[in-house]
This record gives C-alpha cells, sequence and structure tokens, in this order.
C-alpha cells in the first residue's frame, strides 16, 4: 500500500498524515489527545456521536473558522486547524454533559471503571459540573448467555455495538431497538448471543454495557492485574491475546492487536475458552495394572526415566504442544521414532501444508493480505468453523470488494455509512466450492457444492484455464469458470483452502493455481486450514504418522511410549490399543489436562499450559510467535521440554548441561532445521535492554496484604522466567516506544484505546514492530505440486465429513465452563434427497455407523450438501476419533433407542 | 527571604526549650480526639443495614502503603467483598482511603488503641472490620442511587430515576 505523506498544522504544529485519512486517525496517529466515541480504526466514521468536533480553518488570516467533525473530514495537505480553541472545546464539553445526562451513577460497581473510555473521554474534555436535574432514564437489561453481561443504563448510543454486530459480523439477532431518547441495544428477546465474535462488543462498547461475564465473577481492576502478551492456543490462526492474572489465577483475555494477524478483533473460542486454564489440571500419577500406586510428581518422574532408558522408545508429538516441547521429545526418542498425534488423515494434511509452505516456497496469507483481496476463493472447507478469525476477515472482503471493482470508485475506506451504501451495487468476488454448506454462502458468494473428486477436478480445471490463457466459454456455466475469469483478473488473490472434507490432495492442486497465478504477475497468497494452534509447527519438525506405527511391526514391541500433551489413545482403534496394551508397554503422558489418555497411562506428568510457561508456536501463516510465562504462581510448572531434558539427562541420553533454557534448544532446533533459525532471535536472552519491563501495572495494590493472612512478612515478588520481563513492578517503564509492552497504557487513555499511543499509525503496526516472524522467504522459487492419485470411493456409500463446531471443535475450548454451555447439541447434517430416501426428518435421532464406531447425531437437513454426503460434529472429549472422512451408514433410532 | 523563615523557624523551635512540660497521665486521663481523628479503619453498613463496601477496588488502588487487599463475590450482580483485609501493621493512617470511598464505606476513627505484641494480629479481616452501624456518615446509601439492580432496589425504582423504557413503545 502507497502512503502519501503530507502535513497538516493543528495548533500551530505540523503533524504528518496519511492523506487517505481523516483528521480524528490524523490527530491520534501524532499522539494528540482528540476524544471520539463512535469511530473506530476498523469500523471506520459515521459521524454520529459529535464527539470529535475541531475548529478547521480557511487560512492564516482566518480568526472564526468553523466547527467539523474530525472523523468525517479527509485531512487534507496544508490544513489548518484547532483542538484547543474554546469553541471546540466546549462542544466537546457539551456533547459528553449531553452523552451523560442519563448515565447512571454506575463507575464504583461497573465493571469497566478505570478500564473505561467513556471515564477517559469525560476527562480528556474537562467536563465535571452536570447541570441537568431531571430524573434519569433508564433499561431492564438482558440476558445474553455465558459470555456476556449487558447493563443497558451505561449506554450512551454511538451505535458502535450495532455496526460491528451486524454491519461488520453479519450477526442477525441483535439490533437497536425504540426511538429518539429511547434507543434500546440488545435482541428481540433474551438469549445468547449468537454470532462467534459477540465478545467483540466488550472492547467495541466504549462502556460498561457489554461486560465480559467469566470476567465479571472474579471480578479485580485492570489495574490490579498482571498482563503479559500471549498467543491464542485455540486454532491454527494464531490471534494475539493479553492475558491477565492476579496472585496465580487467570482472570480475562482481550484481544491484542497485532496489525498482520487478529488486528482488533478475536473469536469467542479464543476469547472465552482459554477459561480451560482454570479447571482441574492433570496430576502426576504413576498406576500399576490400573490401579493408582503413586501421586507424586518426583516418582512419576523417575518413571520416566526408566521408560526413557528402555532401548525402543516411542514419542508421540502434539499440535498444541510449543515447538521447543515437541523438539525435546524428537531430540529423545530420534526422528524415527517421532510420530504425531493425530489422526493419520490430519496428518496428511499438515504434513502437505508445510511442504508446500517450506519446499515449494507458496507464499501464505495473513489476515490482513484476506482483507486486502479483490477475490477470494474457499475450496474444501468452511472456514467459520476451523479459522473462526479468518471467516470474519473473509466476510469483509465481501464489503470491501465494493471500492475496488464496484460502481463507486475513491471512497475513503473509512467512511462506513457510503460504503455499506456502495455495497449494494457490488457482487464480492467470493467462490466457494465445498461438499458440505458454508456459513460464508449467505454472503452473496458464488457457491458450488462438490464431491471430493468433483472439487480436485475444478482446481486443476482452474489451473489449466489459467495456464492456457484461454477463455474457456463453456466452463462460464461452471464455477471453475467463473473463478478462473475472476481470479485472472484479480491483483491479490487469495485461496483459502481445507482437506477435512476432501482431503490433502486439495492443498496441492490450490497451490498450483497460486503458482499460475503469480507466474501471471499477480500476488497471489494461500491459506491452508488446519486445526491446532502448532499444527504446522509440528508438521515441520517431521514427524511419522501413527499408520506407520500400526504397520511397523519391529516398533509393534516398543516397550515405551512418551505422550506429549496429546489424547493419543483417541486416534487408535480398539485392536491397536489392545495390541500396545498387550505387548506390555509403558505409557508415560506429559499433559496437563485430563483426556482418556491420561486416564488409560500408566505415568502422568503434569506439565505447564500456555500460560505457565514460555513456548513458540507456528500458525498456520507460518507465523512463529510466543507464548509467555502469563502466570506465576508459588509452586512453578515445568514445561514439557524441561521436563523431558531433566528425564533424558538422567537416563543419559543427553548432556545435562547442554539445553537449560528455550535459546539453547530453539539453537540446537536451528542447527538441524535451518527455517527455525529465526525462532532463537525471539526468545534471545541477551537483550538491549538495560532494564526488564515490569509485567504487572505501575498501580498493582493490595501487595502487603493480600497473603497477610498467611504471614504477615511479605514474601519476595516470584523470579521472571525471562530476562526481559520481571515478574513485580520493577524495571523500566512502559513506554510507547518501548519493544516490550505487555499492555497499552498512556496517561489519559486507561482503556483498551490507549492501543492509539503504541501504533506508528492508526490501524498499522506497533511502534515496537508486531509480535512474531514468518519463518519463510515469500519471494522464494515456486516448485508445482505433483498430484497425487485420487482415492476412489464407491458411489453409493454415504460419506461423512468432519465438522468441527467453532465452540468445542479443538481440544482444549470445550473444557472451558462458558463454552460448554454454548456448546450446541452434536449433529449429522443431511441432505433433503438422502434424508428422504432415509425418511428422516429434521431433529430425528440417528446412528451412524462410521468405520468401526458408531454414535448418536441429531438429524439437521440441509437443502445445499453434495449427494450422498453428510457433515457430522466431531466431539473431541467423549468420543473416539472418526476417522473423517470414512463411509458410513445412518440408522433411524427412537428415543428410547436414544437412551 | 529564605534565611529570615529559615532564622525564624529555628527561634521557634529554640522557645520550646522553655515550654512547661506537658504529662497527661493516659490511659486513667483519656485525651479529646476530634471525630476525624484518623485511627483504626472500620467498615460501616448503611441505613438500611446492608454492608456498604461494594468493592469497587478505589480504597486498595490509593492505598500509599499496599496494604488494603479484597476480592469481589463471584455472585453475578453481586457487589460485596469476598474478603477484606487490612494489615494494619503497614497502614500510615493517612486517611486515603476515606477520601476515595466512593459510598463511604471505608471510614477511619478516633480509635487508636490497636497495639499488639504479635505482628499478625495486626491483619484484620472482614469480620474484624465491619461495624454495625453507619459511622460518621448517617444517610448515604449508594445503591440507592446506583443505576444497578441491587438489594430490592430495581430498575427505575431509585429516587432520581424514571421507571424502565419500553423500547418497543414508539412514543418519542
Ligand atoms: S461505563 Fe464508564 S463512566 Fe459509565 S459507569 Fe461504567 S465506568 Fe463509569
Ligand atoms: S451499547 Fe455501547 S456500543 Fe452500543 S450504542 Fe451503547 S454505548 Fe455504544
Ligand atoms: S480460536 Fe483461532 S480465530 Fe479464534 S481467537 Fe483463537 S486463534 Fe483467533
Ligand atoms: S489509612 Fe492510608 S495507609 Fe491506611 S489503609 Fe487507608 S490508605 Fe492505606
Ligand atoms: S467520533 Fe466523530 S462523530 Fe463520533
Amino acid at each position: 500500500m502507497e502512503v502519501k505523506k503530507a502535513q497538516i498544522v493543528v495548533d500551530g504544529v505540523a503533524i504528518d498524515i496519511d492523506r487517505s485519512n481523516n483528521v480524528l486517525a490524523a490527530c491520534l496517529s501524532a499522539r494528540l489527545d482528540l476524544p471520539f466515541f463512535c469511530w473506530h480504526p476498523s469500523l471506520g466514521s459515521v459521524g454520529a456521536c459529535r464527539q470529535c468536533a475541531v475548529t478547521v480553518y480557511k487560512d492564516d488570516q482566518d480568526k472564526v473558522g468553523q466547527i467539523v467533525m474530525a472523523c468525517m473530514t479527509l485531512a487534507t495537505p496544508g490544513m489548518i486547524i484547532s483542538l484547543t480553541d474554546t469553541k471546540s472545546h466546549s462542544v466537546r464539553q457539551s456533547v459528553i454533559e449531553l452523552a451523560l445526562t442519563n448515565h447512571p451513577h454506575d463507575c464504583p460497581v461497573c465493571e469497566v471503571g478505570g478500564d473505561c473510555h467513556l471515564q477517559d473521554m469525560t476527562v480528556m474534555t474537562g467536563h465535571s459540573v452536570r447541570h441537568y436535574d431531571f430524573r434519569k432514564r433508564t433499561h431492564l437489561n438482558q440476558e445474553l448467555g455465558p459470555f456476556i453481561k449487558h447493563e443497558m443504563n451505561r449506554c450512551i448510543s454511538c451505535y458502535r455495538c450495532v455496526r460491528f454486530y451486524r454491519d461488520y459480523a453479519d450477526g442477525t439477532d441483535f439490533g437497536v431497538f425504540g426511538a429518539s431518547r429511547n434507543v434500546y441495544f440488545g435482541r428481540a428477546r433474551d438469549g445468547a448471543l449468537e454470532s462467534e465474535f459477540a465478545g467483540n462488543l466488550i472492547e467495541v462498547c466504549p462502556t460498561g454495557v457489554f461486560v465480559d461475564k467469566p470476567y465479571a465473577q472474579r471480578f479485580v481492576r485492570k489495574w490490579d492485574m498482571r498482563a503479559m502478551p500471549s498467543v491464542c492456543p485455540h486454532c491454527a490462526v494464531g490471534c494475539n491475546v493479553t492475558i491477565q492474572e492476579r496472585e496465580g489465577e487467570f482472570r480475562r483475555a482481550s484481544n491484542r492487536f497485532n496489525a498482520a494477524v487478529n488486528g482488533y478483533f478475536l473469536c469467542d473460542r479464543g476469547r472465552f475458552g482459554i477459561g480451560f486454564v482454570n479447571e482441574p489440571k492433570l496430576a502426576s500419577s504413576v498406576r500399576r495394572d490400573g490401579l493408582l500406586v503413586a501421586t507424586n510428581d518426583a516418582e512419576a518422574r523417575a518413571h520416566l526415566v526408566a521408560i526413557l532408558k528402555s532401548e525402543t522408545v516411542i514419542g508421540i508429538g502434539s499440535p498444541r504442544a510449543s515447538l521447543e516441547s515437541n523438539f525435546m521429545l524428537r531430540t529423545l526418542v530420534g526422528p524415527d521414532r517421532f510420530y504425531a498425534g493425530t489422526s493419520d488423515h490430519q496428518w496428511q494434511i499438515a504434513a502437505m501444508a508445510a511442504k508446500i509452505i517450506a519446499e515449494h516456497g507458496i507464499p501464505t496469507a495473513s489476515i490482513v493480505d484476506v482483507e486486502a483481496a479483490d477475490c477470494v476463493l474457499i475450496i474444501g472447507d468452511d472456514p467459520s468453523d476451523v479459522a473462526p478469525r479468518l471467516a470474519l476477515a473473509v466476510r469483509q472482503v465481501a464489503k470491501v470488494s465494493a471500492s475496488g471493482t464496484g460502481a463507486v470508485v475513491d471512497l475513503p475506506d473509512w467512511h462506513a455509512d457510503a460504503r455499506k451504501t456502495a455495497q449494494i451495487f457490488d457482487k464480492p468476488s467470493l467462490f466457494i466450492a465445498t461438499p458440505l454448506p458454508t456459513r460464508l454462502d449467505a454472503l452473496g458468494a458464488d457457491v458450488m457444492r462438490g464431491t471430493a473428486e468433483q472439487l480436485t477436478d475444478m482446481c486443476a480445471q482452474i489451473e489449466t484455464v489459467l495456464i492456457s490463457n484461454s477463455e474457456n466459454d463453456q466452463a462460464a456455466e461452471l464455477l471453475s469458470g467463473r473463478a478462473a475469469s475472476a481470479l485472472r483478473s484479480a491483483h491479490r488473490p487469495v485461496i483459502i483452502v481445507g482437506g477435512n472434507s476432501a482431503g490433502a490432495n486439495l492443498l496441492g492442486l490450490a497451490a498450483n493455481i497460486i503458482i499460475a497465478l503469480r507466474n501471471r504477475g499477480a500476488d497471489a497468497r494461500i491459506i491452508m486450514l488446519l486445526p491446532e494452534v502448532n499444527s504446522l509447527g509440528l508438521a515441520l519438525l517431521q514427524p511419522k504418522s501413527l499408520n506407520e506405527l500400526r504397520s511397523d511391526p519391529t516398533i509393534g514391541r516398543a516397550p515405551g511410549y512418551i505422550v506429549l500433551e496429546n489424547d493419543f489413545l483417541r486416534y487408535l482403534s480398539e485392536g491397536a490399543l489392545a495390541d500396545i496394551r498387550g505387548q506390555e508397554a509403558k505409557i508415560a503422558v506429559l499433559d496437563h489436562v485430563e483426556t482418556r489418555t491420561t486416564q488409560g497411562a500408566d505415568v502422568t506428568i503434569r506439565c505447564a499450559n500456555f500460560i505457565e510457561a514460555g513456548g513458540i508456536v507456528v500458525s498456520a501463516e507460518g507465523r512463529a510467535q510466543s507464548w509467555n510465562q502469563a502466570i506465576f504462581s508459588d509452586e512453578p510448572v515445568t514445561p514439557a521440554w524441561e521436563i523431558l531434558h531433566e528425564g533424558g539427562a538422567a537416563a543419559e541420553l543427553i548432556a545435562s548441561s547442554g539445553l537449560r533454557n528455550q535459546e539453547a534448544v530453539l539453537n540446537l532446533l536451528a542447527e538441524q532445521s535451518a527455517i527455525f533459525g529465526a525462532c532463537v532471535g525471539m526468545v534471545a536472552t541477551g537483550n538491549d535492554q538495560a532494564q526488564p519491563t515490569p509485567s504487572l501495572p505501575f498501580r498493582y495494590s493490595g501487595r502487603t496484604a493480600v497473603k497477610a493472612h498467611i504471614d504477615v512478612r511479605e514474601a519476595p515478588p516470584p523470579p521472571s522466567s525471562h530476562p526481559s520481563w520481571s515478574a513485580s513492578m520493577e524495571g523500566a517503564r512502559l513506554h510507547p516506544d518501548a519493544n516490550i509492552v505487555p499492555q497499552f497504557w498512556a496517561p489519559g487513555w486507561n482503556s483498551s484505546h490507549a492501543l492509539n499511543q503504541f501504533q506508528t499509525s492508526i490501524g498499522l503496526s506497533l511502534r515496537a514492530g508486531d509480535e512474531g516472524v514468518l519463518l519463510f522467504p515469500q519471494d522464494s522459487e515456486l516448485v508445482r505440486i505433483e498430484r497425487s492419485p485420487a482415492r476412489t470411493v464407491s458411489n453409493d456409500a454415504i460419506m461423512f465429513c468432519e465438522i468441527s463446531p467453532v465452540f468445542g471443535g479443538e481440544a482444549l475450548s470445550a473444557r472451558s465452563a462458558p463454552i460448554r454451555e454454548r456448546m450446541g447439541e452434536a449433529v449429522v447434517v443431511v441432505g433433503n434427497v438422502l434424508a428422504k430416501s432415509f425418511s428422516i426428518h429434521d431433529g430425528a435421532w440417528v446412528r451412524c455407523d462410521i468405520g468401526g464406531v458408531s454414535v448418536v447425531r441429531k438429524v439437521l437437513i440441509t437443502q445445499s450438501i453434495v449427494e450422498n454426503y453428510c457433515g457430522i460434529t466431531i466431539n473431541v472429549s467423549d468420543e473416539p476419533d472418526l476417522l473423517l472422512p470414512h463411509t458410513g451408514m445412518i440408522t433411524r433410532i427412537t428415543d428410547e433407542g436414544r437412551a | 527571604m529564605y534565611v529570615l523563615t529559615s532564622l525564624r523557624s529555628a527561634w521557634l523551635t529554640f522557645k520550646h526549650l522553655f515550654h512547661r512540660t506537658e504529662t497527661v497521665q493516659y490511659p486513667e486521663q483519656m485525651p479529646y480526639l476530634a471525630p476525624r481523628t484518623r485511627g483504626r479503619i472500620v467498615l460501616t453498613r448503611d441505613p438500611d443495614g446492608h454492608e456498604r463496601c461494594v468493592s469497587c477496588y478505589l480504597c486498595s488502588a490509593v492505598c500509599p502503603c499496599d496494604c488494603i487487599s479484597l476480592q469481589r463475590t463471584s455472585a453475578p450482580n453481586q457487589w460485596q467483598p469476598e474478603f477484606f483485609r487490612i494489615n494494619f501493621s503497614r497502614c500510615i493512617f493517612c486517611g486515603l482511603c476515606e477520601e476515595a470511598c466512593p459510598t463511604s464505606a471505608i471510614q477511619l476513627i478516633p480509635d487508636f488503641e490497636m497495639s499488639e505484641y504479635n505482628r499478625q494480629n495486626l491483619v484484620y479481616e472482614k469480620e474484624n472490620l465491619l461495624i454495625a452501624g453507619t459511622g460518621k456518615v448517617p444517610e448515604y446509601n449508594y445503591y440507592r442511587v446506583a443505576g444497578i439492580d441491587a438489594f430490592g432496589k430495581h430498575k427505575g425504582e431509585g429516587p432520581a430515576e424514571r421507571p424502565p423504557v419500553d423500547p418497543r413503545g414508539l412514543m418519542p
């Protein structure tokens, strides 16, 4: 993007502007204090609240000027404006006084007090005395589900919530009711907000109307919580989050801006799923013949050493454990005995994704690239479930394309209302080709339903058309033809591809389209949908698949298994399980949550979860980002790699001194595989900071009383695990130019809007630089992927494909209480033709027999699904893996049969 | 100028050498302590008898010694402390907590006889701090003027509130 620099004069001082932006954004970028409510960096301007009034002067001679709304005024070079003149100042003061006429006297009992944009703006305008002497308007609250608490009295009618919920996230069950001063923001009736992005209302609303409910139940003020940057552990998008805790107890997760990844928004799986860390954790234990014989950590670790000493040890890696832990396990057992703890199908997809990025040099797209794309093709799976934040970005494509290709050109992208109108004239350049219905179908996209074979053919056709450069007239009726011609004229196309339903093959074919497009000169990029936070990181370590483990007779006699943070028994059939059991192998599991595997294991060892110790994970984009220790309890928990290192040293597999810290582990990894070189720098201890950055806010209270009931003498603060951070309040104070920012706060900016002060320019990267490093150069040579023979499926069998729901679809979120409440019923999605032939109706109960496993599901009938395909929701907590996609059978059952 | 005031201070201090010595027979003879004397801290109740503290965390934030610690209950919509602890071995009786308190819950009273042999006994919990009455502020009842539903005051029932609006009504 070209940034044209020019300057405007604000109160006699010249500031730089990005010519395409408005005066408000320009002032905030220059770190000037100008109050606002309805403008939001991502939602744009509508000029509704009248809070951002400034005076504009015609020229030097003009002493009167005129009041304009800064957010609705394009910043033009040479403009002269004033923020400090009495006129605009008094306008801003009276506007906020009006907004507060009905505002309740709630700050002490308001969850956002101290973290409130309205408070900040009130102080900024200097308003202090209320002249309105009448009674206040009141509102009844609604029950909005387990995520969000509603306190409608606090609303100042800025309309940000509806603009986010309806216009940005395309939610339909929330809106504005009433008229004039009585407007009400809520649902038609009580009930959980349906959009999986509803949690963003908490941060979008400038007041305390929408409150994080789980946080409100363990409430402390913002200034009383430690804050640390981290990465959401719930999917491979790798959104950045700020983790806040007090006294060793996790309190809340909120969005952490990363210009290249999540921007200003998170999904609810991330925001509320992280609560799993407060649920009961795995305890270290030793079992003999199924009976518990020890429950202490030392004994469990001694058993781990014994297993490591035995001749052949199999290591099962994990897509939800850090790179360090997986690599340490691989080092101990050897690359030949290092297996991926995922189903074979998932292994194939992840391995293919790793190959495409690492060996074939295909550039990946970030969320920003998706939002800026002029053509998006979704193949195989619905990103709404697997990568929710990505789906939110796709939703913007449908809107953004209005300016690029449509009737209205030259519309500034912050001009929200005008753009909304412009959408009417335009059809988004969005193509969807999947077997199952997607939630993005409704965006006005061009949709095709196809079997795995049809999808692979389609991809090959698109590639051929693009290479041959021919306008294939017959193809115009097919999606492949339309997509090909749209892709051909696109400058920044993005292909989102998932192999869950149609196989890993599809990823390679999509990559070939990218190559064809790039050869034509377009900046084409790919996003591959992967299920877990470190799926790509694990795949890059090249584990073998469990299938190989099953079929290898020599390994069948392995006496020991070490399973890393993984429910690995889920992926083994009863037979394979019996095999392992039969040969009296010992299974040791390192994990932090209880799973079926930990229950069946001989040794369980409690290791740190993602907020108890640091680690690096690689997102599907190929971006390495770090988890940081965010919780400091009296008994620190060791990360898995450290436990393994200790065990390996005791078993004399590795030198005890070698891999003491993260940096040493990553150094060794980088030596073995150069792609990880950039990771070393992320944890390098030799930082140039004179002092560590404190992770506690400077107004952290109660330090001399919080533990005084145990001992009146104060204990020293916990040690920090990393030299860049201090676990106490000591160290160099937070500064907008600091290179490490635990949380965003600036004088006068107590709410999350303080972020403005830390960005290079509104909406762009942090001054400190965006978190994470892309591991792969985005300009390497492209190598075409050879198409492997497709699977053949007999035509009359029913093909089951996986639906991994937003809530509870991956390994950890289902463990968080509010997420559990929002998990829908397990369903099987059946086409109406198939339903008729089985004479089942919507809502009926059926048994699905899929490859030896039978599960019970409720039927959901859809019009839009490819013939003989069914979608089935998976249940990661209570059922074995269904080895999807797989053929199977549906049988109707009665209610009694269900029980 | 500065020299003069310094000399004046020195002179005033010097004069004290010749003052009559005052001895008060404490504790037989109790000194008069004005009601605003900053001594032992109590948590008071509102005129309806409810705990006044809404656990807003302002006293703990303002305390220069960081000797107040509390946690709000987890019960939804209840703003009361689950625990409220003051470590009096750290308190300097500055009274800032009282000034910060928006509900007049925390108050400093003239009692100063709090000595203990064991420092641990200077840690006071909510049970030790809570008194039965309203303390120095007899009238104030925060819940009556706040906008939330609390202690039987529902939306629109406060003295300065109109009844809740009907969002489906069409009247302006
Ligand atoms: S929304 Fe802000 S100003 Fe309003 S009561 Fe809550 S903290 Fe106070
Ligand atoms: S609920 Fe919040 S975001 Fe919505 S209009 Fe009211 S103040 Fe604005
Ligand atoms: S689950 Fe995925 S999309 Fe949602 S917040 Fe986490 S990383 Fe982002
Ligand atoms: S009187 Fe001062 S030192 Fe004592 S608790 Fe109150 S604020 Fe803290
Ligand atoms: S922010 Fe400019 S009018 Fe609301």
